[in-house]
Parts: structure tokens; C-alpha cells; sequence
């Protein structure tokens, strides 16, 4: 059982990013994929612009595109087309390699099926994100020590995945998303493989570092979810069809036009 | 069981049609690990193993263990040839043998020619032997009748037995022939018939002989003193039929005593010989020895170097078991669903087991028809190294059934160590786990394990080869390009025959002196010579030396030294140089005094390096016959890897005094030059036309047998170790692209198993040089890890080569250092191609398919 009462998220501020009104923004974003001599859209004409601190929930059936627009976020995929900027940067003019980087620095991502490696122990795992930077070892092992610390993991710092309960792997999980800080935490279904239990913990943990200023946006189907954001997009066939902060963005589904 | 069997081959026999791309890389796979051993094998057999080509070749022994040639005076220690008297003594007075049947233990090589064709003569080799010798030995006539006893005496009409190959050669099989007269070295001598196919004498050799003669034609036939009727000179092997159950340390005991009975009995003329030598007598002793081994002349040449390279061969053939079995183990893994629907439908561990083995052995079978192809290229290739400069070899490279059952033999244990890894695996497979798609985790390669461990191996064992083929391809290199003490640029030598052309003993002045004159009239010729024999050309001459005002020597190996007369201009010729006093020359004749030069290992060993001026003699009556007028450098003759003996170099057109015993006849010998060598501005290569045309000048029927550059001659020399560096490096050279291959197949598998893992860690930032970065890494670390377990085995394997090296220590670190570099860039290029793949990972992919 995990115990997010217990961790202090207070000394986590997330990196301070400069005063932009937006962290995201999206203009007339589209994705596709192509299937044989025709095309399947995924994402159409997706205008969307968050603001910093914002907790956005995108929902929406399955095959809506939630996740793959989540992946246009998370810089994971780059085969969209229109106009991302993201901490007021323009990802689309961006080489694959400045796009990395970007995402480096500002994302964390945490996954429904954790996807945490087997093959590393807890610390190991939470470790990842900053052994792909360049951090002098001491500093990274400061830093994993105060994750552990903060996520009150320290006694499964030498435990492997497989030892640990569902809960605890995705406490793993948040905990390397945000080790290094990011001002921007996408979730891709982060409590769809809990008991409800765990979720409504993991969930609150989510609160508590949005209210620490990190940005989130999460994918689910869950209302209960979504009702610890303050913002929600919903998808249906590819386009955005409703956003709770503008409600004149309704579209009909079938509205293709 | 049957049934169950066949169902087993039927579905694997569908599923190896099923996955055509798997088939082939394996079938190629074995085939070169299977093919390779098959063909050590192969010649293994032929020269090892095989049987005499004689009935009941087991009851067949030879009369010393040892492999002498050709002829020999005075006390051998360890007897192993006989003259003609003590073949008889032994054959009238031994009762264990059936038969003891005698045969000529080198070969002589004669002019021949069919009796009133009008043809020109032709040189062919025979071999003398007893009239008993094809009864003894147990092989039929193809063709006419073997000797008999009344063909084998003084004055018994000459008759000849032909081999099938050179009835075959020389006379297209036409049956005239049998009873028909050849004219053998000018006497008419009759065919009576002619020997199976395949049968070569009892002596396996790479030469063996054209026809056979009976022992006494000798006296007629020889253009030298007849051996037969010389009772201290031995030149005979001894072969004898013993009947089943007889008791053979019986029979040695026998002739032992039998043999220290003649020497008494001759201790007189042994003496007058050797003084001394009758001292010896109670020392001397022989080995009645099994036939097949300790007459098999290419057996003992190339044993050990056989030996070695089987060992290098069954290194490749484990390589490609792990190769292939790392195969086995991804198609295992593909295949683990199929495997636990099977064991969920009620399918036992042992039935897993089993079709798994019944793939592989079928797959293995498969790769035992490929190598058969491959044995066969590769058997041609190390025969065509192996007797470079043999004409007539008894060996032949088509797979005989001792060598397609060791093939199969082969395939199925192959089969049955690359199979049990993944048949083991298979049997552990979980259905519940591998029927709910147990591999969704993002898994490192722990289930790639077993296949890095192979790879481990792999890399190991190709160490091991390359490191070994290192050390033996200096060790040629050192033997190629050492100091021999002559040089062998720009030069030539040929083999010949004055007395073949009909030169008689007393021409011979007149003959030399138009040789050099006319050798000297070709274009860019420096210095033509003659000599009984030159370097590096398979002869030998020994004697004891005496000295004046020193006590006699008593014969033995350890004051034997080696000798030849030569021509004037003959060191110059050879490029040898003279370091104190002068050559042998034209002035060194019947006219001046009787002259030698040493070499420097003599005048060291008998005079202390101050040799000039000094005596000598090749008799002790005679112990200051040669003065020494000249020292050369020490010349390698005989042994490439050994230090050059002490030799001395006689004047040929000088006729030695001889006491008696001995006859003057008897020193003719030293005055027919064997070879001739001309020594050239530049480069020696296409002079061969003008050297024949100036030999047939001087005498038509001068044709050289052998005509090479002294480079050629050299090299014959080292046919083994060529032979043995180069398959070696052949075989490490395949065992390192089988590792790459294993590499390469197990890093791909690794990568196609951790693509999820890899777009987890893209997406939490790691950039593509990172993936590539740590795809490597891993992949380096078991080349690594091969190098750790490679090493210590290769320093092993130098240890063991140790005794076969030539001035090159069994570790050297240049080699190793060549090694591992090799092993660093095959594997990094191994694993370049997949890491580039896993670092082109698409993350999205990746997480979607998690």
C-alpha cells in the first residue's frame, strides 16, 4: 500500500520556467497514418493551448486519439503536421534532435503499465531520466535520494519491479517523471491498471504537485479522474469535439468539415 | 515409436520448409563446421587410418619401427634397414614368420622405354623387391603373375611388375604390354603383370613406385655398385606374414638375437669399416613393429600437423554447434506459443524434447550433404598444399564410406549438442505464462542469455584459432624468410641424371666441363654448378669423419655429419659465401690434391673455428685424405627449423682413395651430380626453356626431372607448415565470422526483444547516440567477455604449439594484440547494424506495442 500523505512534495518545485502565458500551444494540429493506398487520421485540426499550472484531462473513446495526442506532446512522435509550441518554443521548426532535447527538459512521463525496466532496481529506474543528462554522478544520486526520500520509497530503493505491488511500480514511475523536474507531466492513463483504491492515491499525489506548479495533462476514461483537473478535452474520431475552458469549441463529431 | 518417429521427421522436415531463410543459414552454417572436420578427416583416413591395401593387413610387421632411407653402412643403433645378406639370414633362420618378404627402402629412378618402338626413353621410379614380396604382402595380380622366387636371382631373366597407374599413364591400359620387353636403363627387361588399382607397396608414400623389380636385377640394372651383393650395406625394409596368434615378442626376441649373430659373425669387416664399431655390437637392436604404421612414410610426416588440425577443425564445429543452437534458441522463442499449446493440449516434456531434437538432427543431416561438398573442396585444397610437387600421390579426395559415415556420424552428434540447449528450453516452457503473452514486460535480455553465453563461447574458440594461426603463420613467415645460408632469388635447380643419359664414370670430366660452358652461354647467367646434391632438395650424405693424431671415431648418429661434392663455382652459385680461405674450383681436380670445405658448425666442432689447413678423411685408414682449404657459412640443407649440422663439401671432379673394404667403385656415387644450379642477373622465372635446350645440347637425353626456381624448392620444403598455417587461419578465420554471426544474431534478438524497453527510455530522454551507446555496449561486453575466456585458452594453446613454432614465442602479444583487434572491429561491426536499428526505435511504436 502506498502512502501519499505521507509524501512531502514541497520541496519539489518544478523547473521555473519563464513567465509565458502559454506552456502549450497547438495550431491546427493534425496526424495521420497511411494504410495501404488511403489514410487513417488520427488528430484533426487540433487547436489547443494550455496555460502553465493548468491539470488538463483529454478524454474520449477508445481509437479518439487521446493518446496519440499525447504523443505529440510528449515530442515522442514527430510525424504531425501544423504548429506546436511548446514554453513558447516552435517545436515544428525543430530537428528531431532539438526536439529531444526539449522534451528532456521539460517533460516527464508517467505510463499505465508503469513501464518500469525489469532488469533495474527501484533506485536504477529512478535514476534513468538524469543518466541521460549531464549530471555529475553525486548530484544524480542527491537527487535520487531525495526522490526516495519525498515518494517514502527508501526501503524499496533495492527492490526490482517484479517485487513490488502495482501501486508501488507506478509510484516508481511518477517518482523517476519528476525526478528531474519537469514543469510539464503528461500521463497516459496512470491508474488504469490500479484497484481504485491506489488510484484515488495516485491521483492525489497528482494534486498535490500540480498544486506545486508542475503542469499536468492526463489521459483517462475515468470521470472520477478527470475531476481532480481543471480543464477537459474531449476527443471523438480525431478531433476535439469539446474543451471545458471554452465551450464554444463543441463539434459534432460528425462534423468533418 | 515408429510411427511417433516419422510424425516427428514429417512436421519437422514442414517446418524447415516452412522458414526457408532459417534452413539455409543453418544447412550453410553446418555444412562449413561439418564439411571442415570431415575433410581433416578425410585425410586422416587416407593417410592414417586406412588400411594397407593388402589381404589381412593386421598379421603384416616390419622389421624396425623406424623409417630409414636409403642406404646405410656401419651400426644403426636402432635397426630399420638391412642389407640383402641379413634379409636372407633373417628369412632362412626366423620361424615365426609365414614369409618375410624384403623391398628397396627408397626408389631409384630409371630410363624406360617399350623395346622396339623406337621411342624415346623415359624416367620412371621402381623399387627393387624379393621375389616373395607380393605373396608375402597379400595382394593379387590384376593382370599377368606376380615374381616368383626363380625370377629373383643372379641371372635370371629380367622381368618387371607394373603398377596400374603407370600402365595406365604411360601406356593407356593396353594389354600388349603384359609379356611384352621394356627397355629399363638399356636392358631388356619383360612385363609379367601388372598390380590392382590403389595398391602402392606396403610403404605409404607420396611418391610411390611406378614398377617393381625383383631384388637381384639389381646387379644389372644399377648404374651405380650393385647393393645386392654388399653385406654391409643396408637398404632393404623387411615385412613378414605372421599366421594369427602367433606370439610376437617371440619373434622379436628372435631376430634381435638373430641380427647380434650376423654382426658378430661380420665383426671383422665392421671393423676394418669403423674401428670400434664390434664394441657395439650387444647395443644394437630392433622392433618387429605393425606394417601399416611404421612403414607409412606420409603418416609420420604429417601426423601431428593432422592432428593439430583436427583439433582446429572440431573448434570450428563446436563454434557452429553454438552458432546454430543460438539459431535454434530464436526460433525456439518465436515458437514458445506453438510450443505451450502443444503442452496444454497434453503434449509431455519428452515429446517437446524430441520433436525438438528430431528438428535439429534433420537440420544437421541436412548441413552432413553440404559439407560432404565442402570436405571435398577443402580435402582437394589441403592435398593440393600438402604434396605441392608430388606427381603421383596414392590419395585422392573423393569421399570414401569410412569418411560419409563419419560425415553422418558428425551431423547427427552436431544435431544432437546444437539441439539440446533449445529441446531443454522448450521442455521448460510454461504454457499458462506463453499463451497469456508472458514477454508484455519490458524485459532486458535475461531470456537471451543462453545465447550470449554461446556467443561468449564463440568469440572464446575464435581467439583461440586466430591467436593459434598467428603464431603458426610467423612461424612460417620466420621459416620463409630466415637466413638459410644461401640464396634463393634469381636462381634455379634442376634434377638430373648423367648416368639415366648414359654418361659413363669415365666421361665424366669431358661431360662437366660442356655442362658449365654451355650453362654459362645462357643469357644473364652469373655461375652454373653441379653437386651430388644442394639445398633443400630431400638428400642427404653422412658419414664419420677422422681425424689425423686423434682416436678413431666409433660411428653412432651423434659423430655422423653430412657431406656432397660439388663443382667449381658451386658456393657462388648458391650464394653462399666462403668467410675464410677459398672455394672449390675448377683447379680442385685428379691433377691437385684432394680438397674440402666446411662449414663453420665443423670447423668449430673439430677444430675450434681454425679449420684452414687442417685434415680430414671418410676412413680412418685414410684420415688426412682432404685438407681443408675453405670455410662457408653454415648452409641449411635438410630441416628448415633445425641449425644446419656440421657439413663438408668435396670436390666432384676429385676421385677419392677408398681402402679397403671398400672398392673404388664404391666412391662413384660422389661423382654423379644430381642436381645442377644457375644462378641469374635478376630474376630466374621463364628461364626454363633455355636451361632445357642447353641441357639437351649437351646431351639429348639430359632432360631434368624437377626444374624449379631454388625459391619453389625452398617452399616444397615447408609444405606442412604451409598446409597447417593456412587452414588454421582458414579456421580461425571462419570461426570469427561465425562468431560475428552469432553476435550479430543475438544482439538483433536482443534488440526485437527490448524494443519496448528502448522506447521507454527514449521517451524518458535517452537520445539516439544513448540507445546506440548502450546496444553496444552490451554487445562489446560479450566480445569482451569471449577475450577474458579466450586469452588464458589461446596462451594454452601456444604452450601446446610450442614444439611446432619456429622462433616465435607461444604468447606473443603482437599476435594477441592483432587478435583482439580483430575480435573488437568483427563484433563492432556485428553489432553496429542492429544497435543502428534499436537507436532508430520509434518510441510511439515502441510504447504501443508494450
Amino acid at each position: 500500500m502506498i502512502e501519499p500523505n505521507n509524501i512531502d512534495l514541497t520541496s519539489t518545485p518544478p523547473n521555473t520556467l519563464p513567465e509565458h502565458p502559454r506552456i502549450i500551444e497547438l495550431k491546427n494540429v493534425e496526424r495521420s497514418y497511411r494504410e495501404g493506398a488511403g489514410q487513417t487520421w488520427v488528430l484533426r485540426r487540433i487547436d489547443l493551448t494550455i496555460r502553465p499550472g493548468d491539470f488538463l484531462t483529454i478524454m474520449g473513446p477508445s481509437g479518439a486519439g487521446k493518446s496519440s495526442l499525447l504523443n505529440v506532446l510528449a515530442l515522442l512522435d514527430d510525424q504531425w503536421r501544423g504548429e506546436y509550441w511548446l514554453t513558447a518554443e516552435p517545436v515544428h521548426h525543430m530537428n528531431r534532435k532539438k526536439r529531444a532535447e526539449l522534451a528532456k527538459r521539460n517533460i516527464g512521463m508517467v505510463f499505465q503499465s508503469y513501464h518500469l525496466l525489469d532488469d533495474l532496481t527501484v533506485q536504477e529506474n529512478i535514476d534513468l531520466p538524469l543518466s541521460y543528462k549531464n549530471i555529475p554522478r553525486p548530484e544524480r544520486q542527491a537527487l535520487v535520494a531525495d526522490a526516495l526520500d519525498r515518494f517514502n520509497i527508501v526501503g524499496k530503493k533495492d527492490l526490482y519491479p517484479s517485487q513490488l505491488s502495482g501501486g508501488q511500480q507506478q509510484l516508481v514511475g511518477i517518482a523517476r517523471a519528476v525526478i528531474h523536474r519537469p514543469a510539464l507531466l503528461l500521463a497516459d492513463e496512470p491508474t488504469g491498471n490500479l484497484h481504485s483504491t491506489q488510484a484515488k492515491e495516485i491521483m492525489e499525489l497528482f494534486r498535490g504537485l500540480n498544486e506545486q506548479g508542475t503542469t499536468i495533462i492526463q489521459v483517462t476514461h475515468s470521470e472520477v479522474n478527470a475531476a481532480y483537473g481543471n480543464r477537459i478535452v474531449e476527443l471523438r474520431d480525431g478531433w476535439m469535439v469539446n474543451d471545458s475552458a471554452h465551450p464554444e469549441t463543441r463539434r459534432a463529431s460528425g462534423d468533418k468539415s | 515409436m515408429f510411427v511417433a518417429l516419422l510424425n516427428h521427421v514429417r512436421y519437422a522436415l514442414r517446418q524447415l520448409r516452412k522458414s526457408p531463410g532459417f534452413t539455409l543459414t543453418a544447412v550453410l552454417t553446418l555444412a562449413i563446421g561439418i564439411g571442415a572436420t570431415t575433410a581433416i578427416f578425410s585425410l586422416l583416413w587416407s593417410v592414417m587410418l586406412k588400411p594397407l591395401p593388402v589381404e589381412h593387413p593386421e598379421q603384416l610387421y616390419k622389421i624396425g619401427s623406424q623409417n630409414k632411407c636409403c642406404v646405410n653402412g656401419g651400426m644403426q643403433s636402432d635397426w630399420a634397414i638391412f642389407s640383402d645378406d641379413k634379409y636372407e639370414y633373417f628369412r632362412d633362420h626366423t620361424k615365426g614368420f609365414r614369409s618375410l618378404a624384403a623391398f628397396q627402402a627408397g626408389m631409384d629412378t630409371f630410363s624406360v622405354r617399350r623395346g622396339g618402338a623406337g621411342e624415346k626413353a623415359q624416367a620412371a621410379d621402381g623399387n627393387y623387391v624379393s621375389g616373395n614380396y607380393f605373396s608375402t604382402v597379400g595382394t593379387p595380380i590384376l593382370r599377368g603373375r606376380a615374381f616368383t622366387m626363380a625370377d629373383d636371382h643372379e641371372g635370371a631373366s629380367p622381368v618387371a611388375v607394373l603398377s596400374y597407374r603407370y600402365w595406365r599413364e604411360r601406356f593407356a591400359l593396353d594389354p600388349a604390354v603384359i609379356g611384352s620387353t621394356l627397355m629399363i636403363n638399356g636392358r631388356a627387361v619383360t612385363v609379367v603383370g601388372v598390380t590392382p588399382p590403389g595398391f602402392y607397396g606396403v610403404s605409404l608414400r607420396s611418391d610411390p613406385p611406378d614398377f617393381w623389380l625383383p631384388l637381384h636385377q639389381e646387379i644389372d640394372l644399377t648404374k651405380n655398385q650393385p647393393l645386392v651383393s654388399e653385406p654391409n650395406k643396408d637398404w632393404l625394409d623387411l615385412v613378414g606374414r605372421v599366421a594369427p596368434g602367433t606370439n610376437i615378442q617371440q619373434i622379436d626376441a628372435q631376430i634381435n638375437g638373430e641380427l647380434r649373430q650376423w654382426l658378430q659373425a661380420h665383426a671383422a669387416t665392421l671393423n676394418a669399416m669403423t674401428p670400434g664399431s664390434s664394441q657395439l655390437i650387444p647395443q644394437q637392436r630392433t622392433e618387429l613393429a605393425p606394417a601399416a604404421a611404421s612403414s607409412n612414410m606420409l603418416g609420420l610426416s604429417y601426423r601431428k600437423g593432422l592432428m593439430l588440425l583436427l583439433w582446429a577443425a572440431l573448434a570450428v564445429l563446436l563454434i557452429v554447434c553454438a552458432n546454430v543452437a543460438g539459431l535454434m534458441l530464436v526460433r525456439a522463442t518465436a515458437h514458445r506459443q506453438q510450443t505451450a499449446i502443444s503442452v496444454a493440449l497434453g503434449a509431455t516434456r519428452g515429446e517437446v524434447i524430441r520433436q525438438s531434437l528430431a528438428f535439429s538432427v534433420i537440420l544437421a543431416i541436412f548441413g552432413g550433404v553440404g559439407a560432404l561438398a565442402v570436405s571435398y573442396a577443402v580435402t582437394n585444397m589441403m592435398l593440393a598444399l600438402a604434396f605441392r610437387g608430388s606427381s603421383r600421390l596414392p590419395l585422392d579426395a573423393a569421399p570414401s564410406w569410412p569418411v560419409l559415415a563419419f560425415a553422418f556420424g558428425a551431423s547427427l552428434i552436431t544435431g544432437l549438442i546444437f539441439g539440446a540447449i533449445p529441446a531443454w528450453l522448450s521442455s521448460r516452457a510454461q504454457p499458462a505464462e506463453a499463451l497469456r503473452g508472458a514477454n508484455r514486460g519490458s524485459s532486458g535480455d535475461a531470456s537471451a542469455r543462453p545465447q550470449q553465453l554461446l556467443v561468449v563461447l564463440q568469440a572464446a574458440l575464435s581467439v583461440v584459432l586466430l591467436c593459434a594461426a598467428g603464431l603458426l603463420l610467423r612461424s612460417l613467415n620466420n621459416l620463409e624468410h630466415q637466413n638459410f645460408g644461401f640464396q634463393t632469388q634469381g636462381r634455379v635447380v634442376a634434377q638430373i641424371d648423367p648416368a639415366l643419359a648414359g654418361v659413363k664414370y669415365a666421361n665424366l670430366d669431358p661431360f662437366y666441363r660442356r655442362l658449365r660452358e654451355r650453362l654459362g652461354r645462357i643469357p644473364g647467367v652469373t655461375a652454373a654448378s653441379y653437386a651430388a646434391y644442394t639445398p633443400m632438395t630431400f638428400d642427404n650424405s653422412s658419414t664419420t669423419p677422422f681425424f689425423p693424431g686423434r682416436p678413431a671415431s666409433k660411428g653412432g648418429n651423434a659423430d655422423s655429419v653430412s657431406f656432397t661434392s660439388v663443382g667449381p663455382d658451386y658456393f657462388q652459385a648458391i650464394g653462399a659465401r666462403i668467410l675464410r680461405g677459398r672455394p672449390i674450383t675448377e683447379q680442385d681436380n685428379n691433377n691437385s690434391r684432394h680438397v674440402a670445405v666446411v662449414n663453420q658448425a665443423f670447423a668449430k666442432k673439430y677444430f675450434d673455428g681454425d679449420a684452414i689447413g687442417r685434415h680430414f678423411g671418410i676412413q680412418a685408414q685414410l684420415n688426412s685424405q682432404f685438407e681443408i682449404v675453405g670455410v662457408t657459412e653454415d648452409t641449411k640443407y635438410n630441416n628448415p627449423d633445425q641449425p644446419a649440422p656440421p657439413m663438408f663439401f668435396l670436390a666432384m671432379d676429385q676421385s677419392i682413395q677408398v681402402a679397403p673394404p671398400f672398392k673404388p667403385e664404391d666412391a662413384y656415387f660422389l661423382s654423379y651430380a644430381r642436381n645442377i644450379v644457375i644462378a641469374f642477373h635478376g630474376s630466374a622465372a621463364g628461364k626454363e626453356r633455355e636451361i632445357r635446350a642447353a641441357l639437351t645440347d649437351v646431351n639429348p637425353d639430359l632432360a631434368p626431372q624437377h626444374l624449379r626456381t631454388f625459391e619453389d624448392q625452398v617452399s616444397l620444403n615447408l609444405n606442412g607448415e604451409i598446409l597447417i598455417a593456412r587452414l588454421t587461419l582458414l579456421f580461425g578465420l571462419t570461426a570469427l565470422v561465425l562468431a560475428a554471426i552469432g553476435l550479430y544474431g543475438v544482439t538483433s534478438y536482443s534488440v526485437a526483444r527490448r524494443t519496448g524497453e528502448i522506447g521507454i527510455r527514449m521517451a524518458l530522454g535517452a537520445n539516439r547516440a544513448q540507445v546506440l551507446r548502450t546496444v553496444m555496449r552490451r554487445a562489446m561486453a560479450q566480445a569482451l567477455l569471449g577475450l577474458a575466456l579466450g586469452i588464458p585458452l589461446a596462451w594454452l594453446a601456444g604452450r601446446l604449439l610450442a614444439g611446432r613454432i619456429y622462433q616465435v614465442s607461444s604468447f606473443d602479444p603482437l599476435i594477441v594484440t592483432v587478435t583482439v583487434a580483430c575480435l573488437a572491429v568483427s563484433a563492432a561491426l556485428a553489432a553496429l547494424l542492429p544497435a543502428r536499428r534499436a537507436a532508430g526505435v520509434n518510441p510511439v511504436e515502441a510504447l504501443r506495442n508494450e
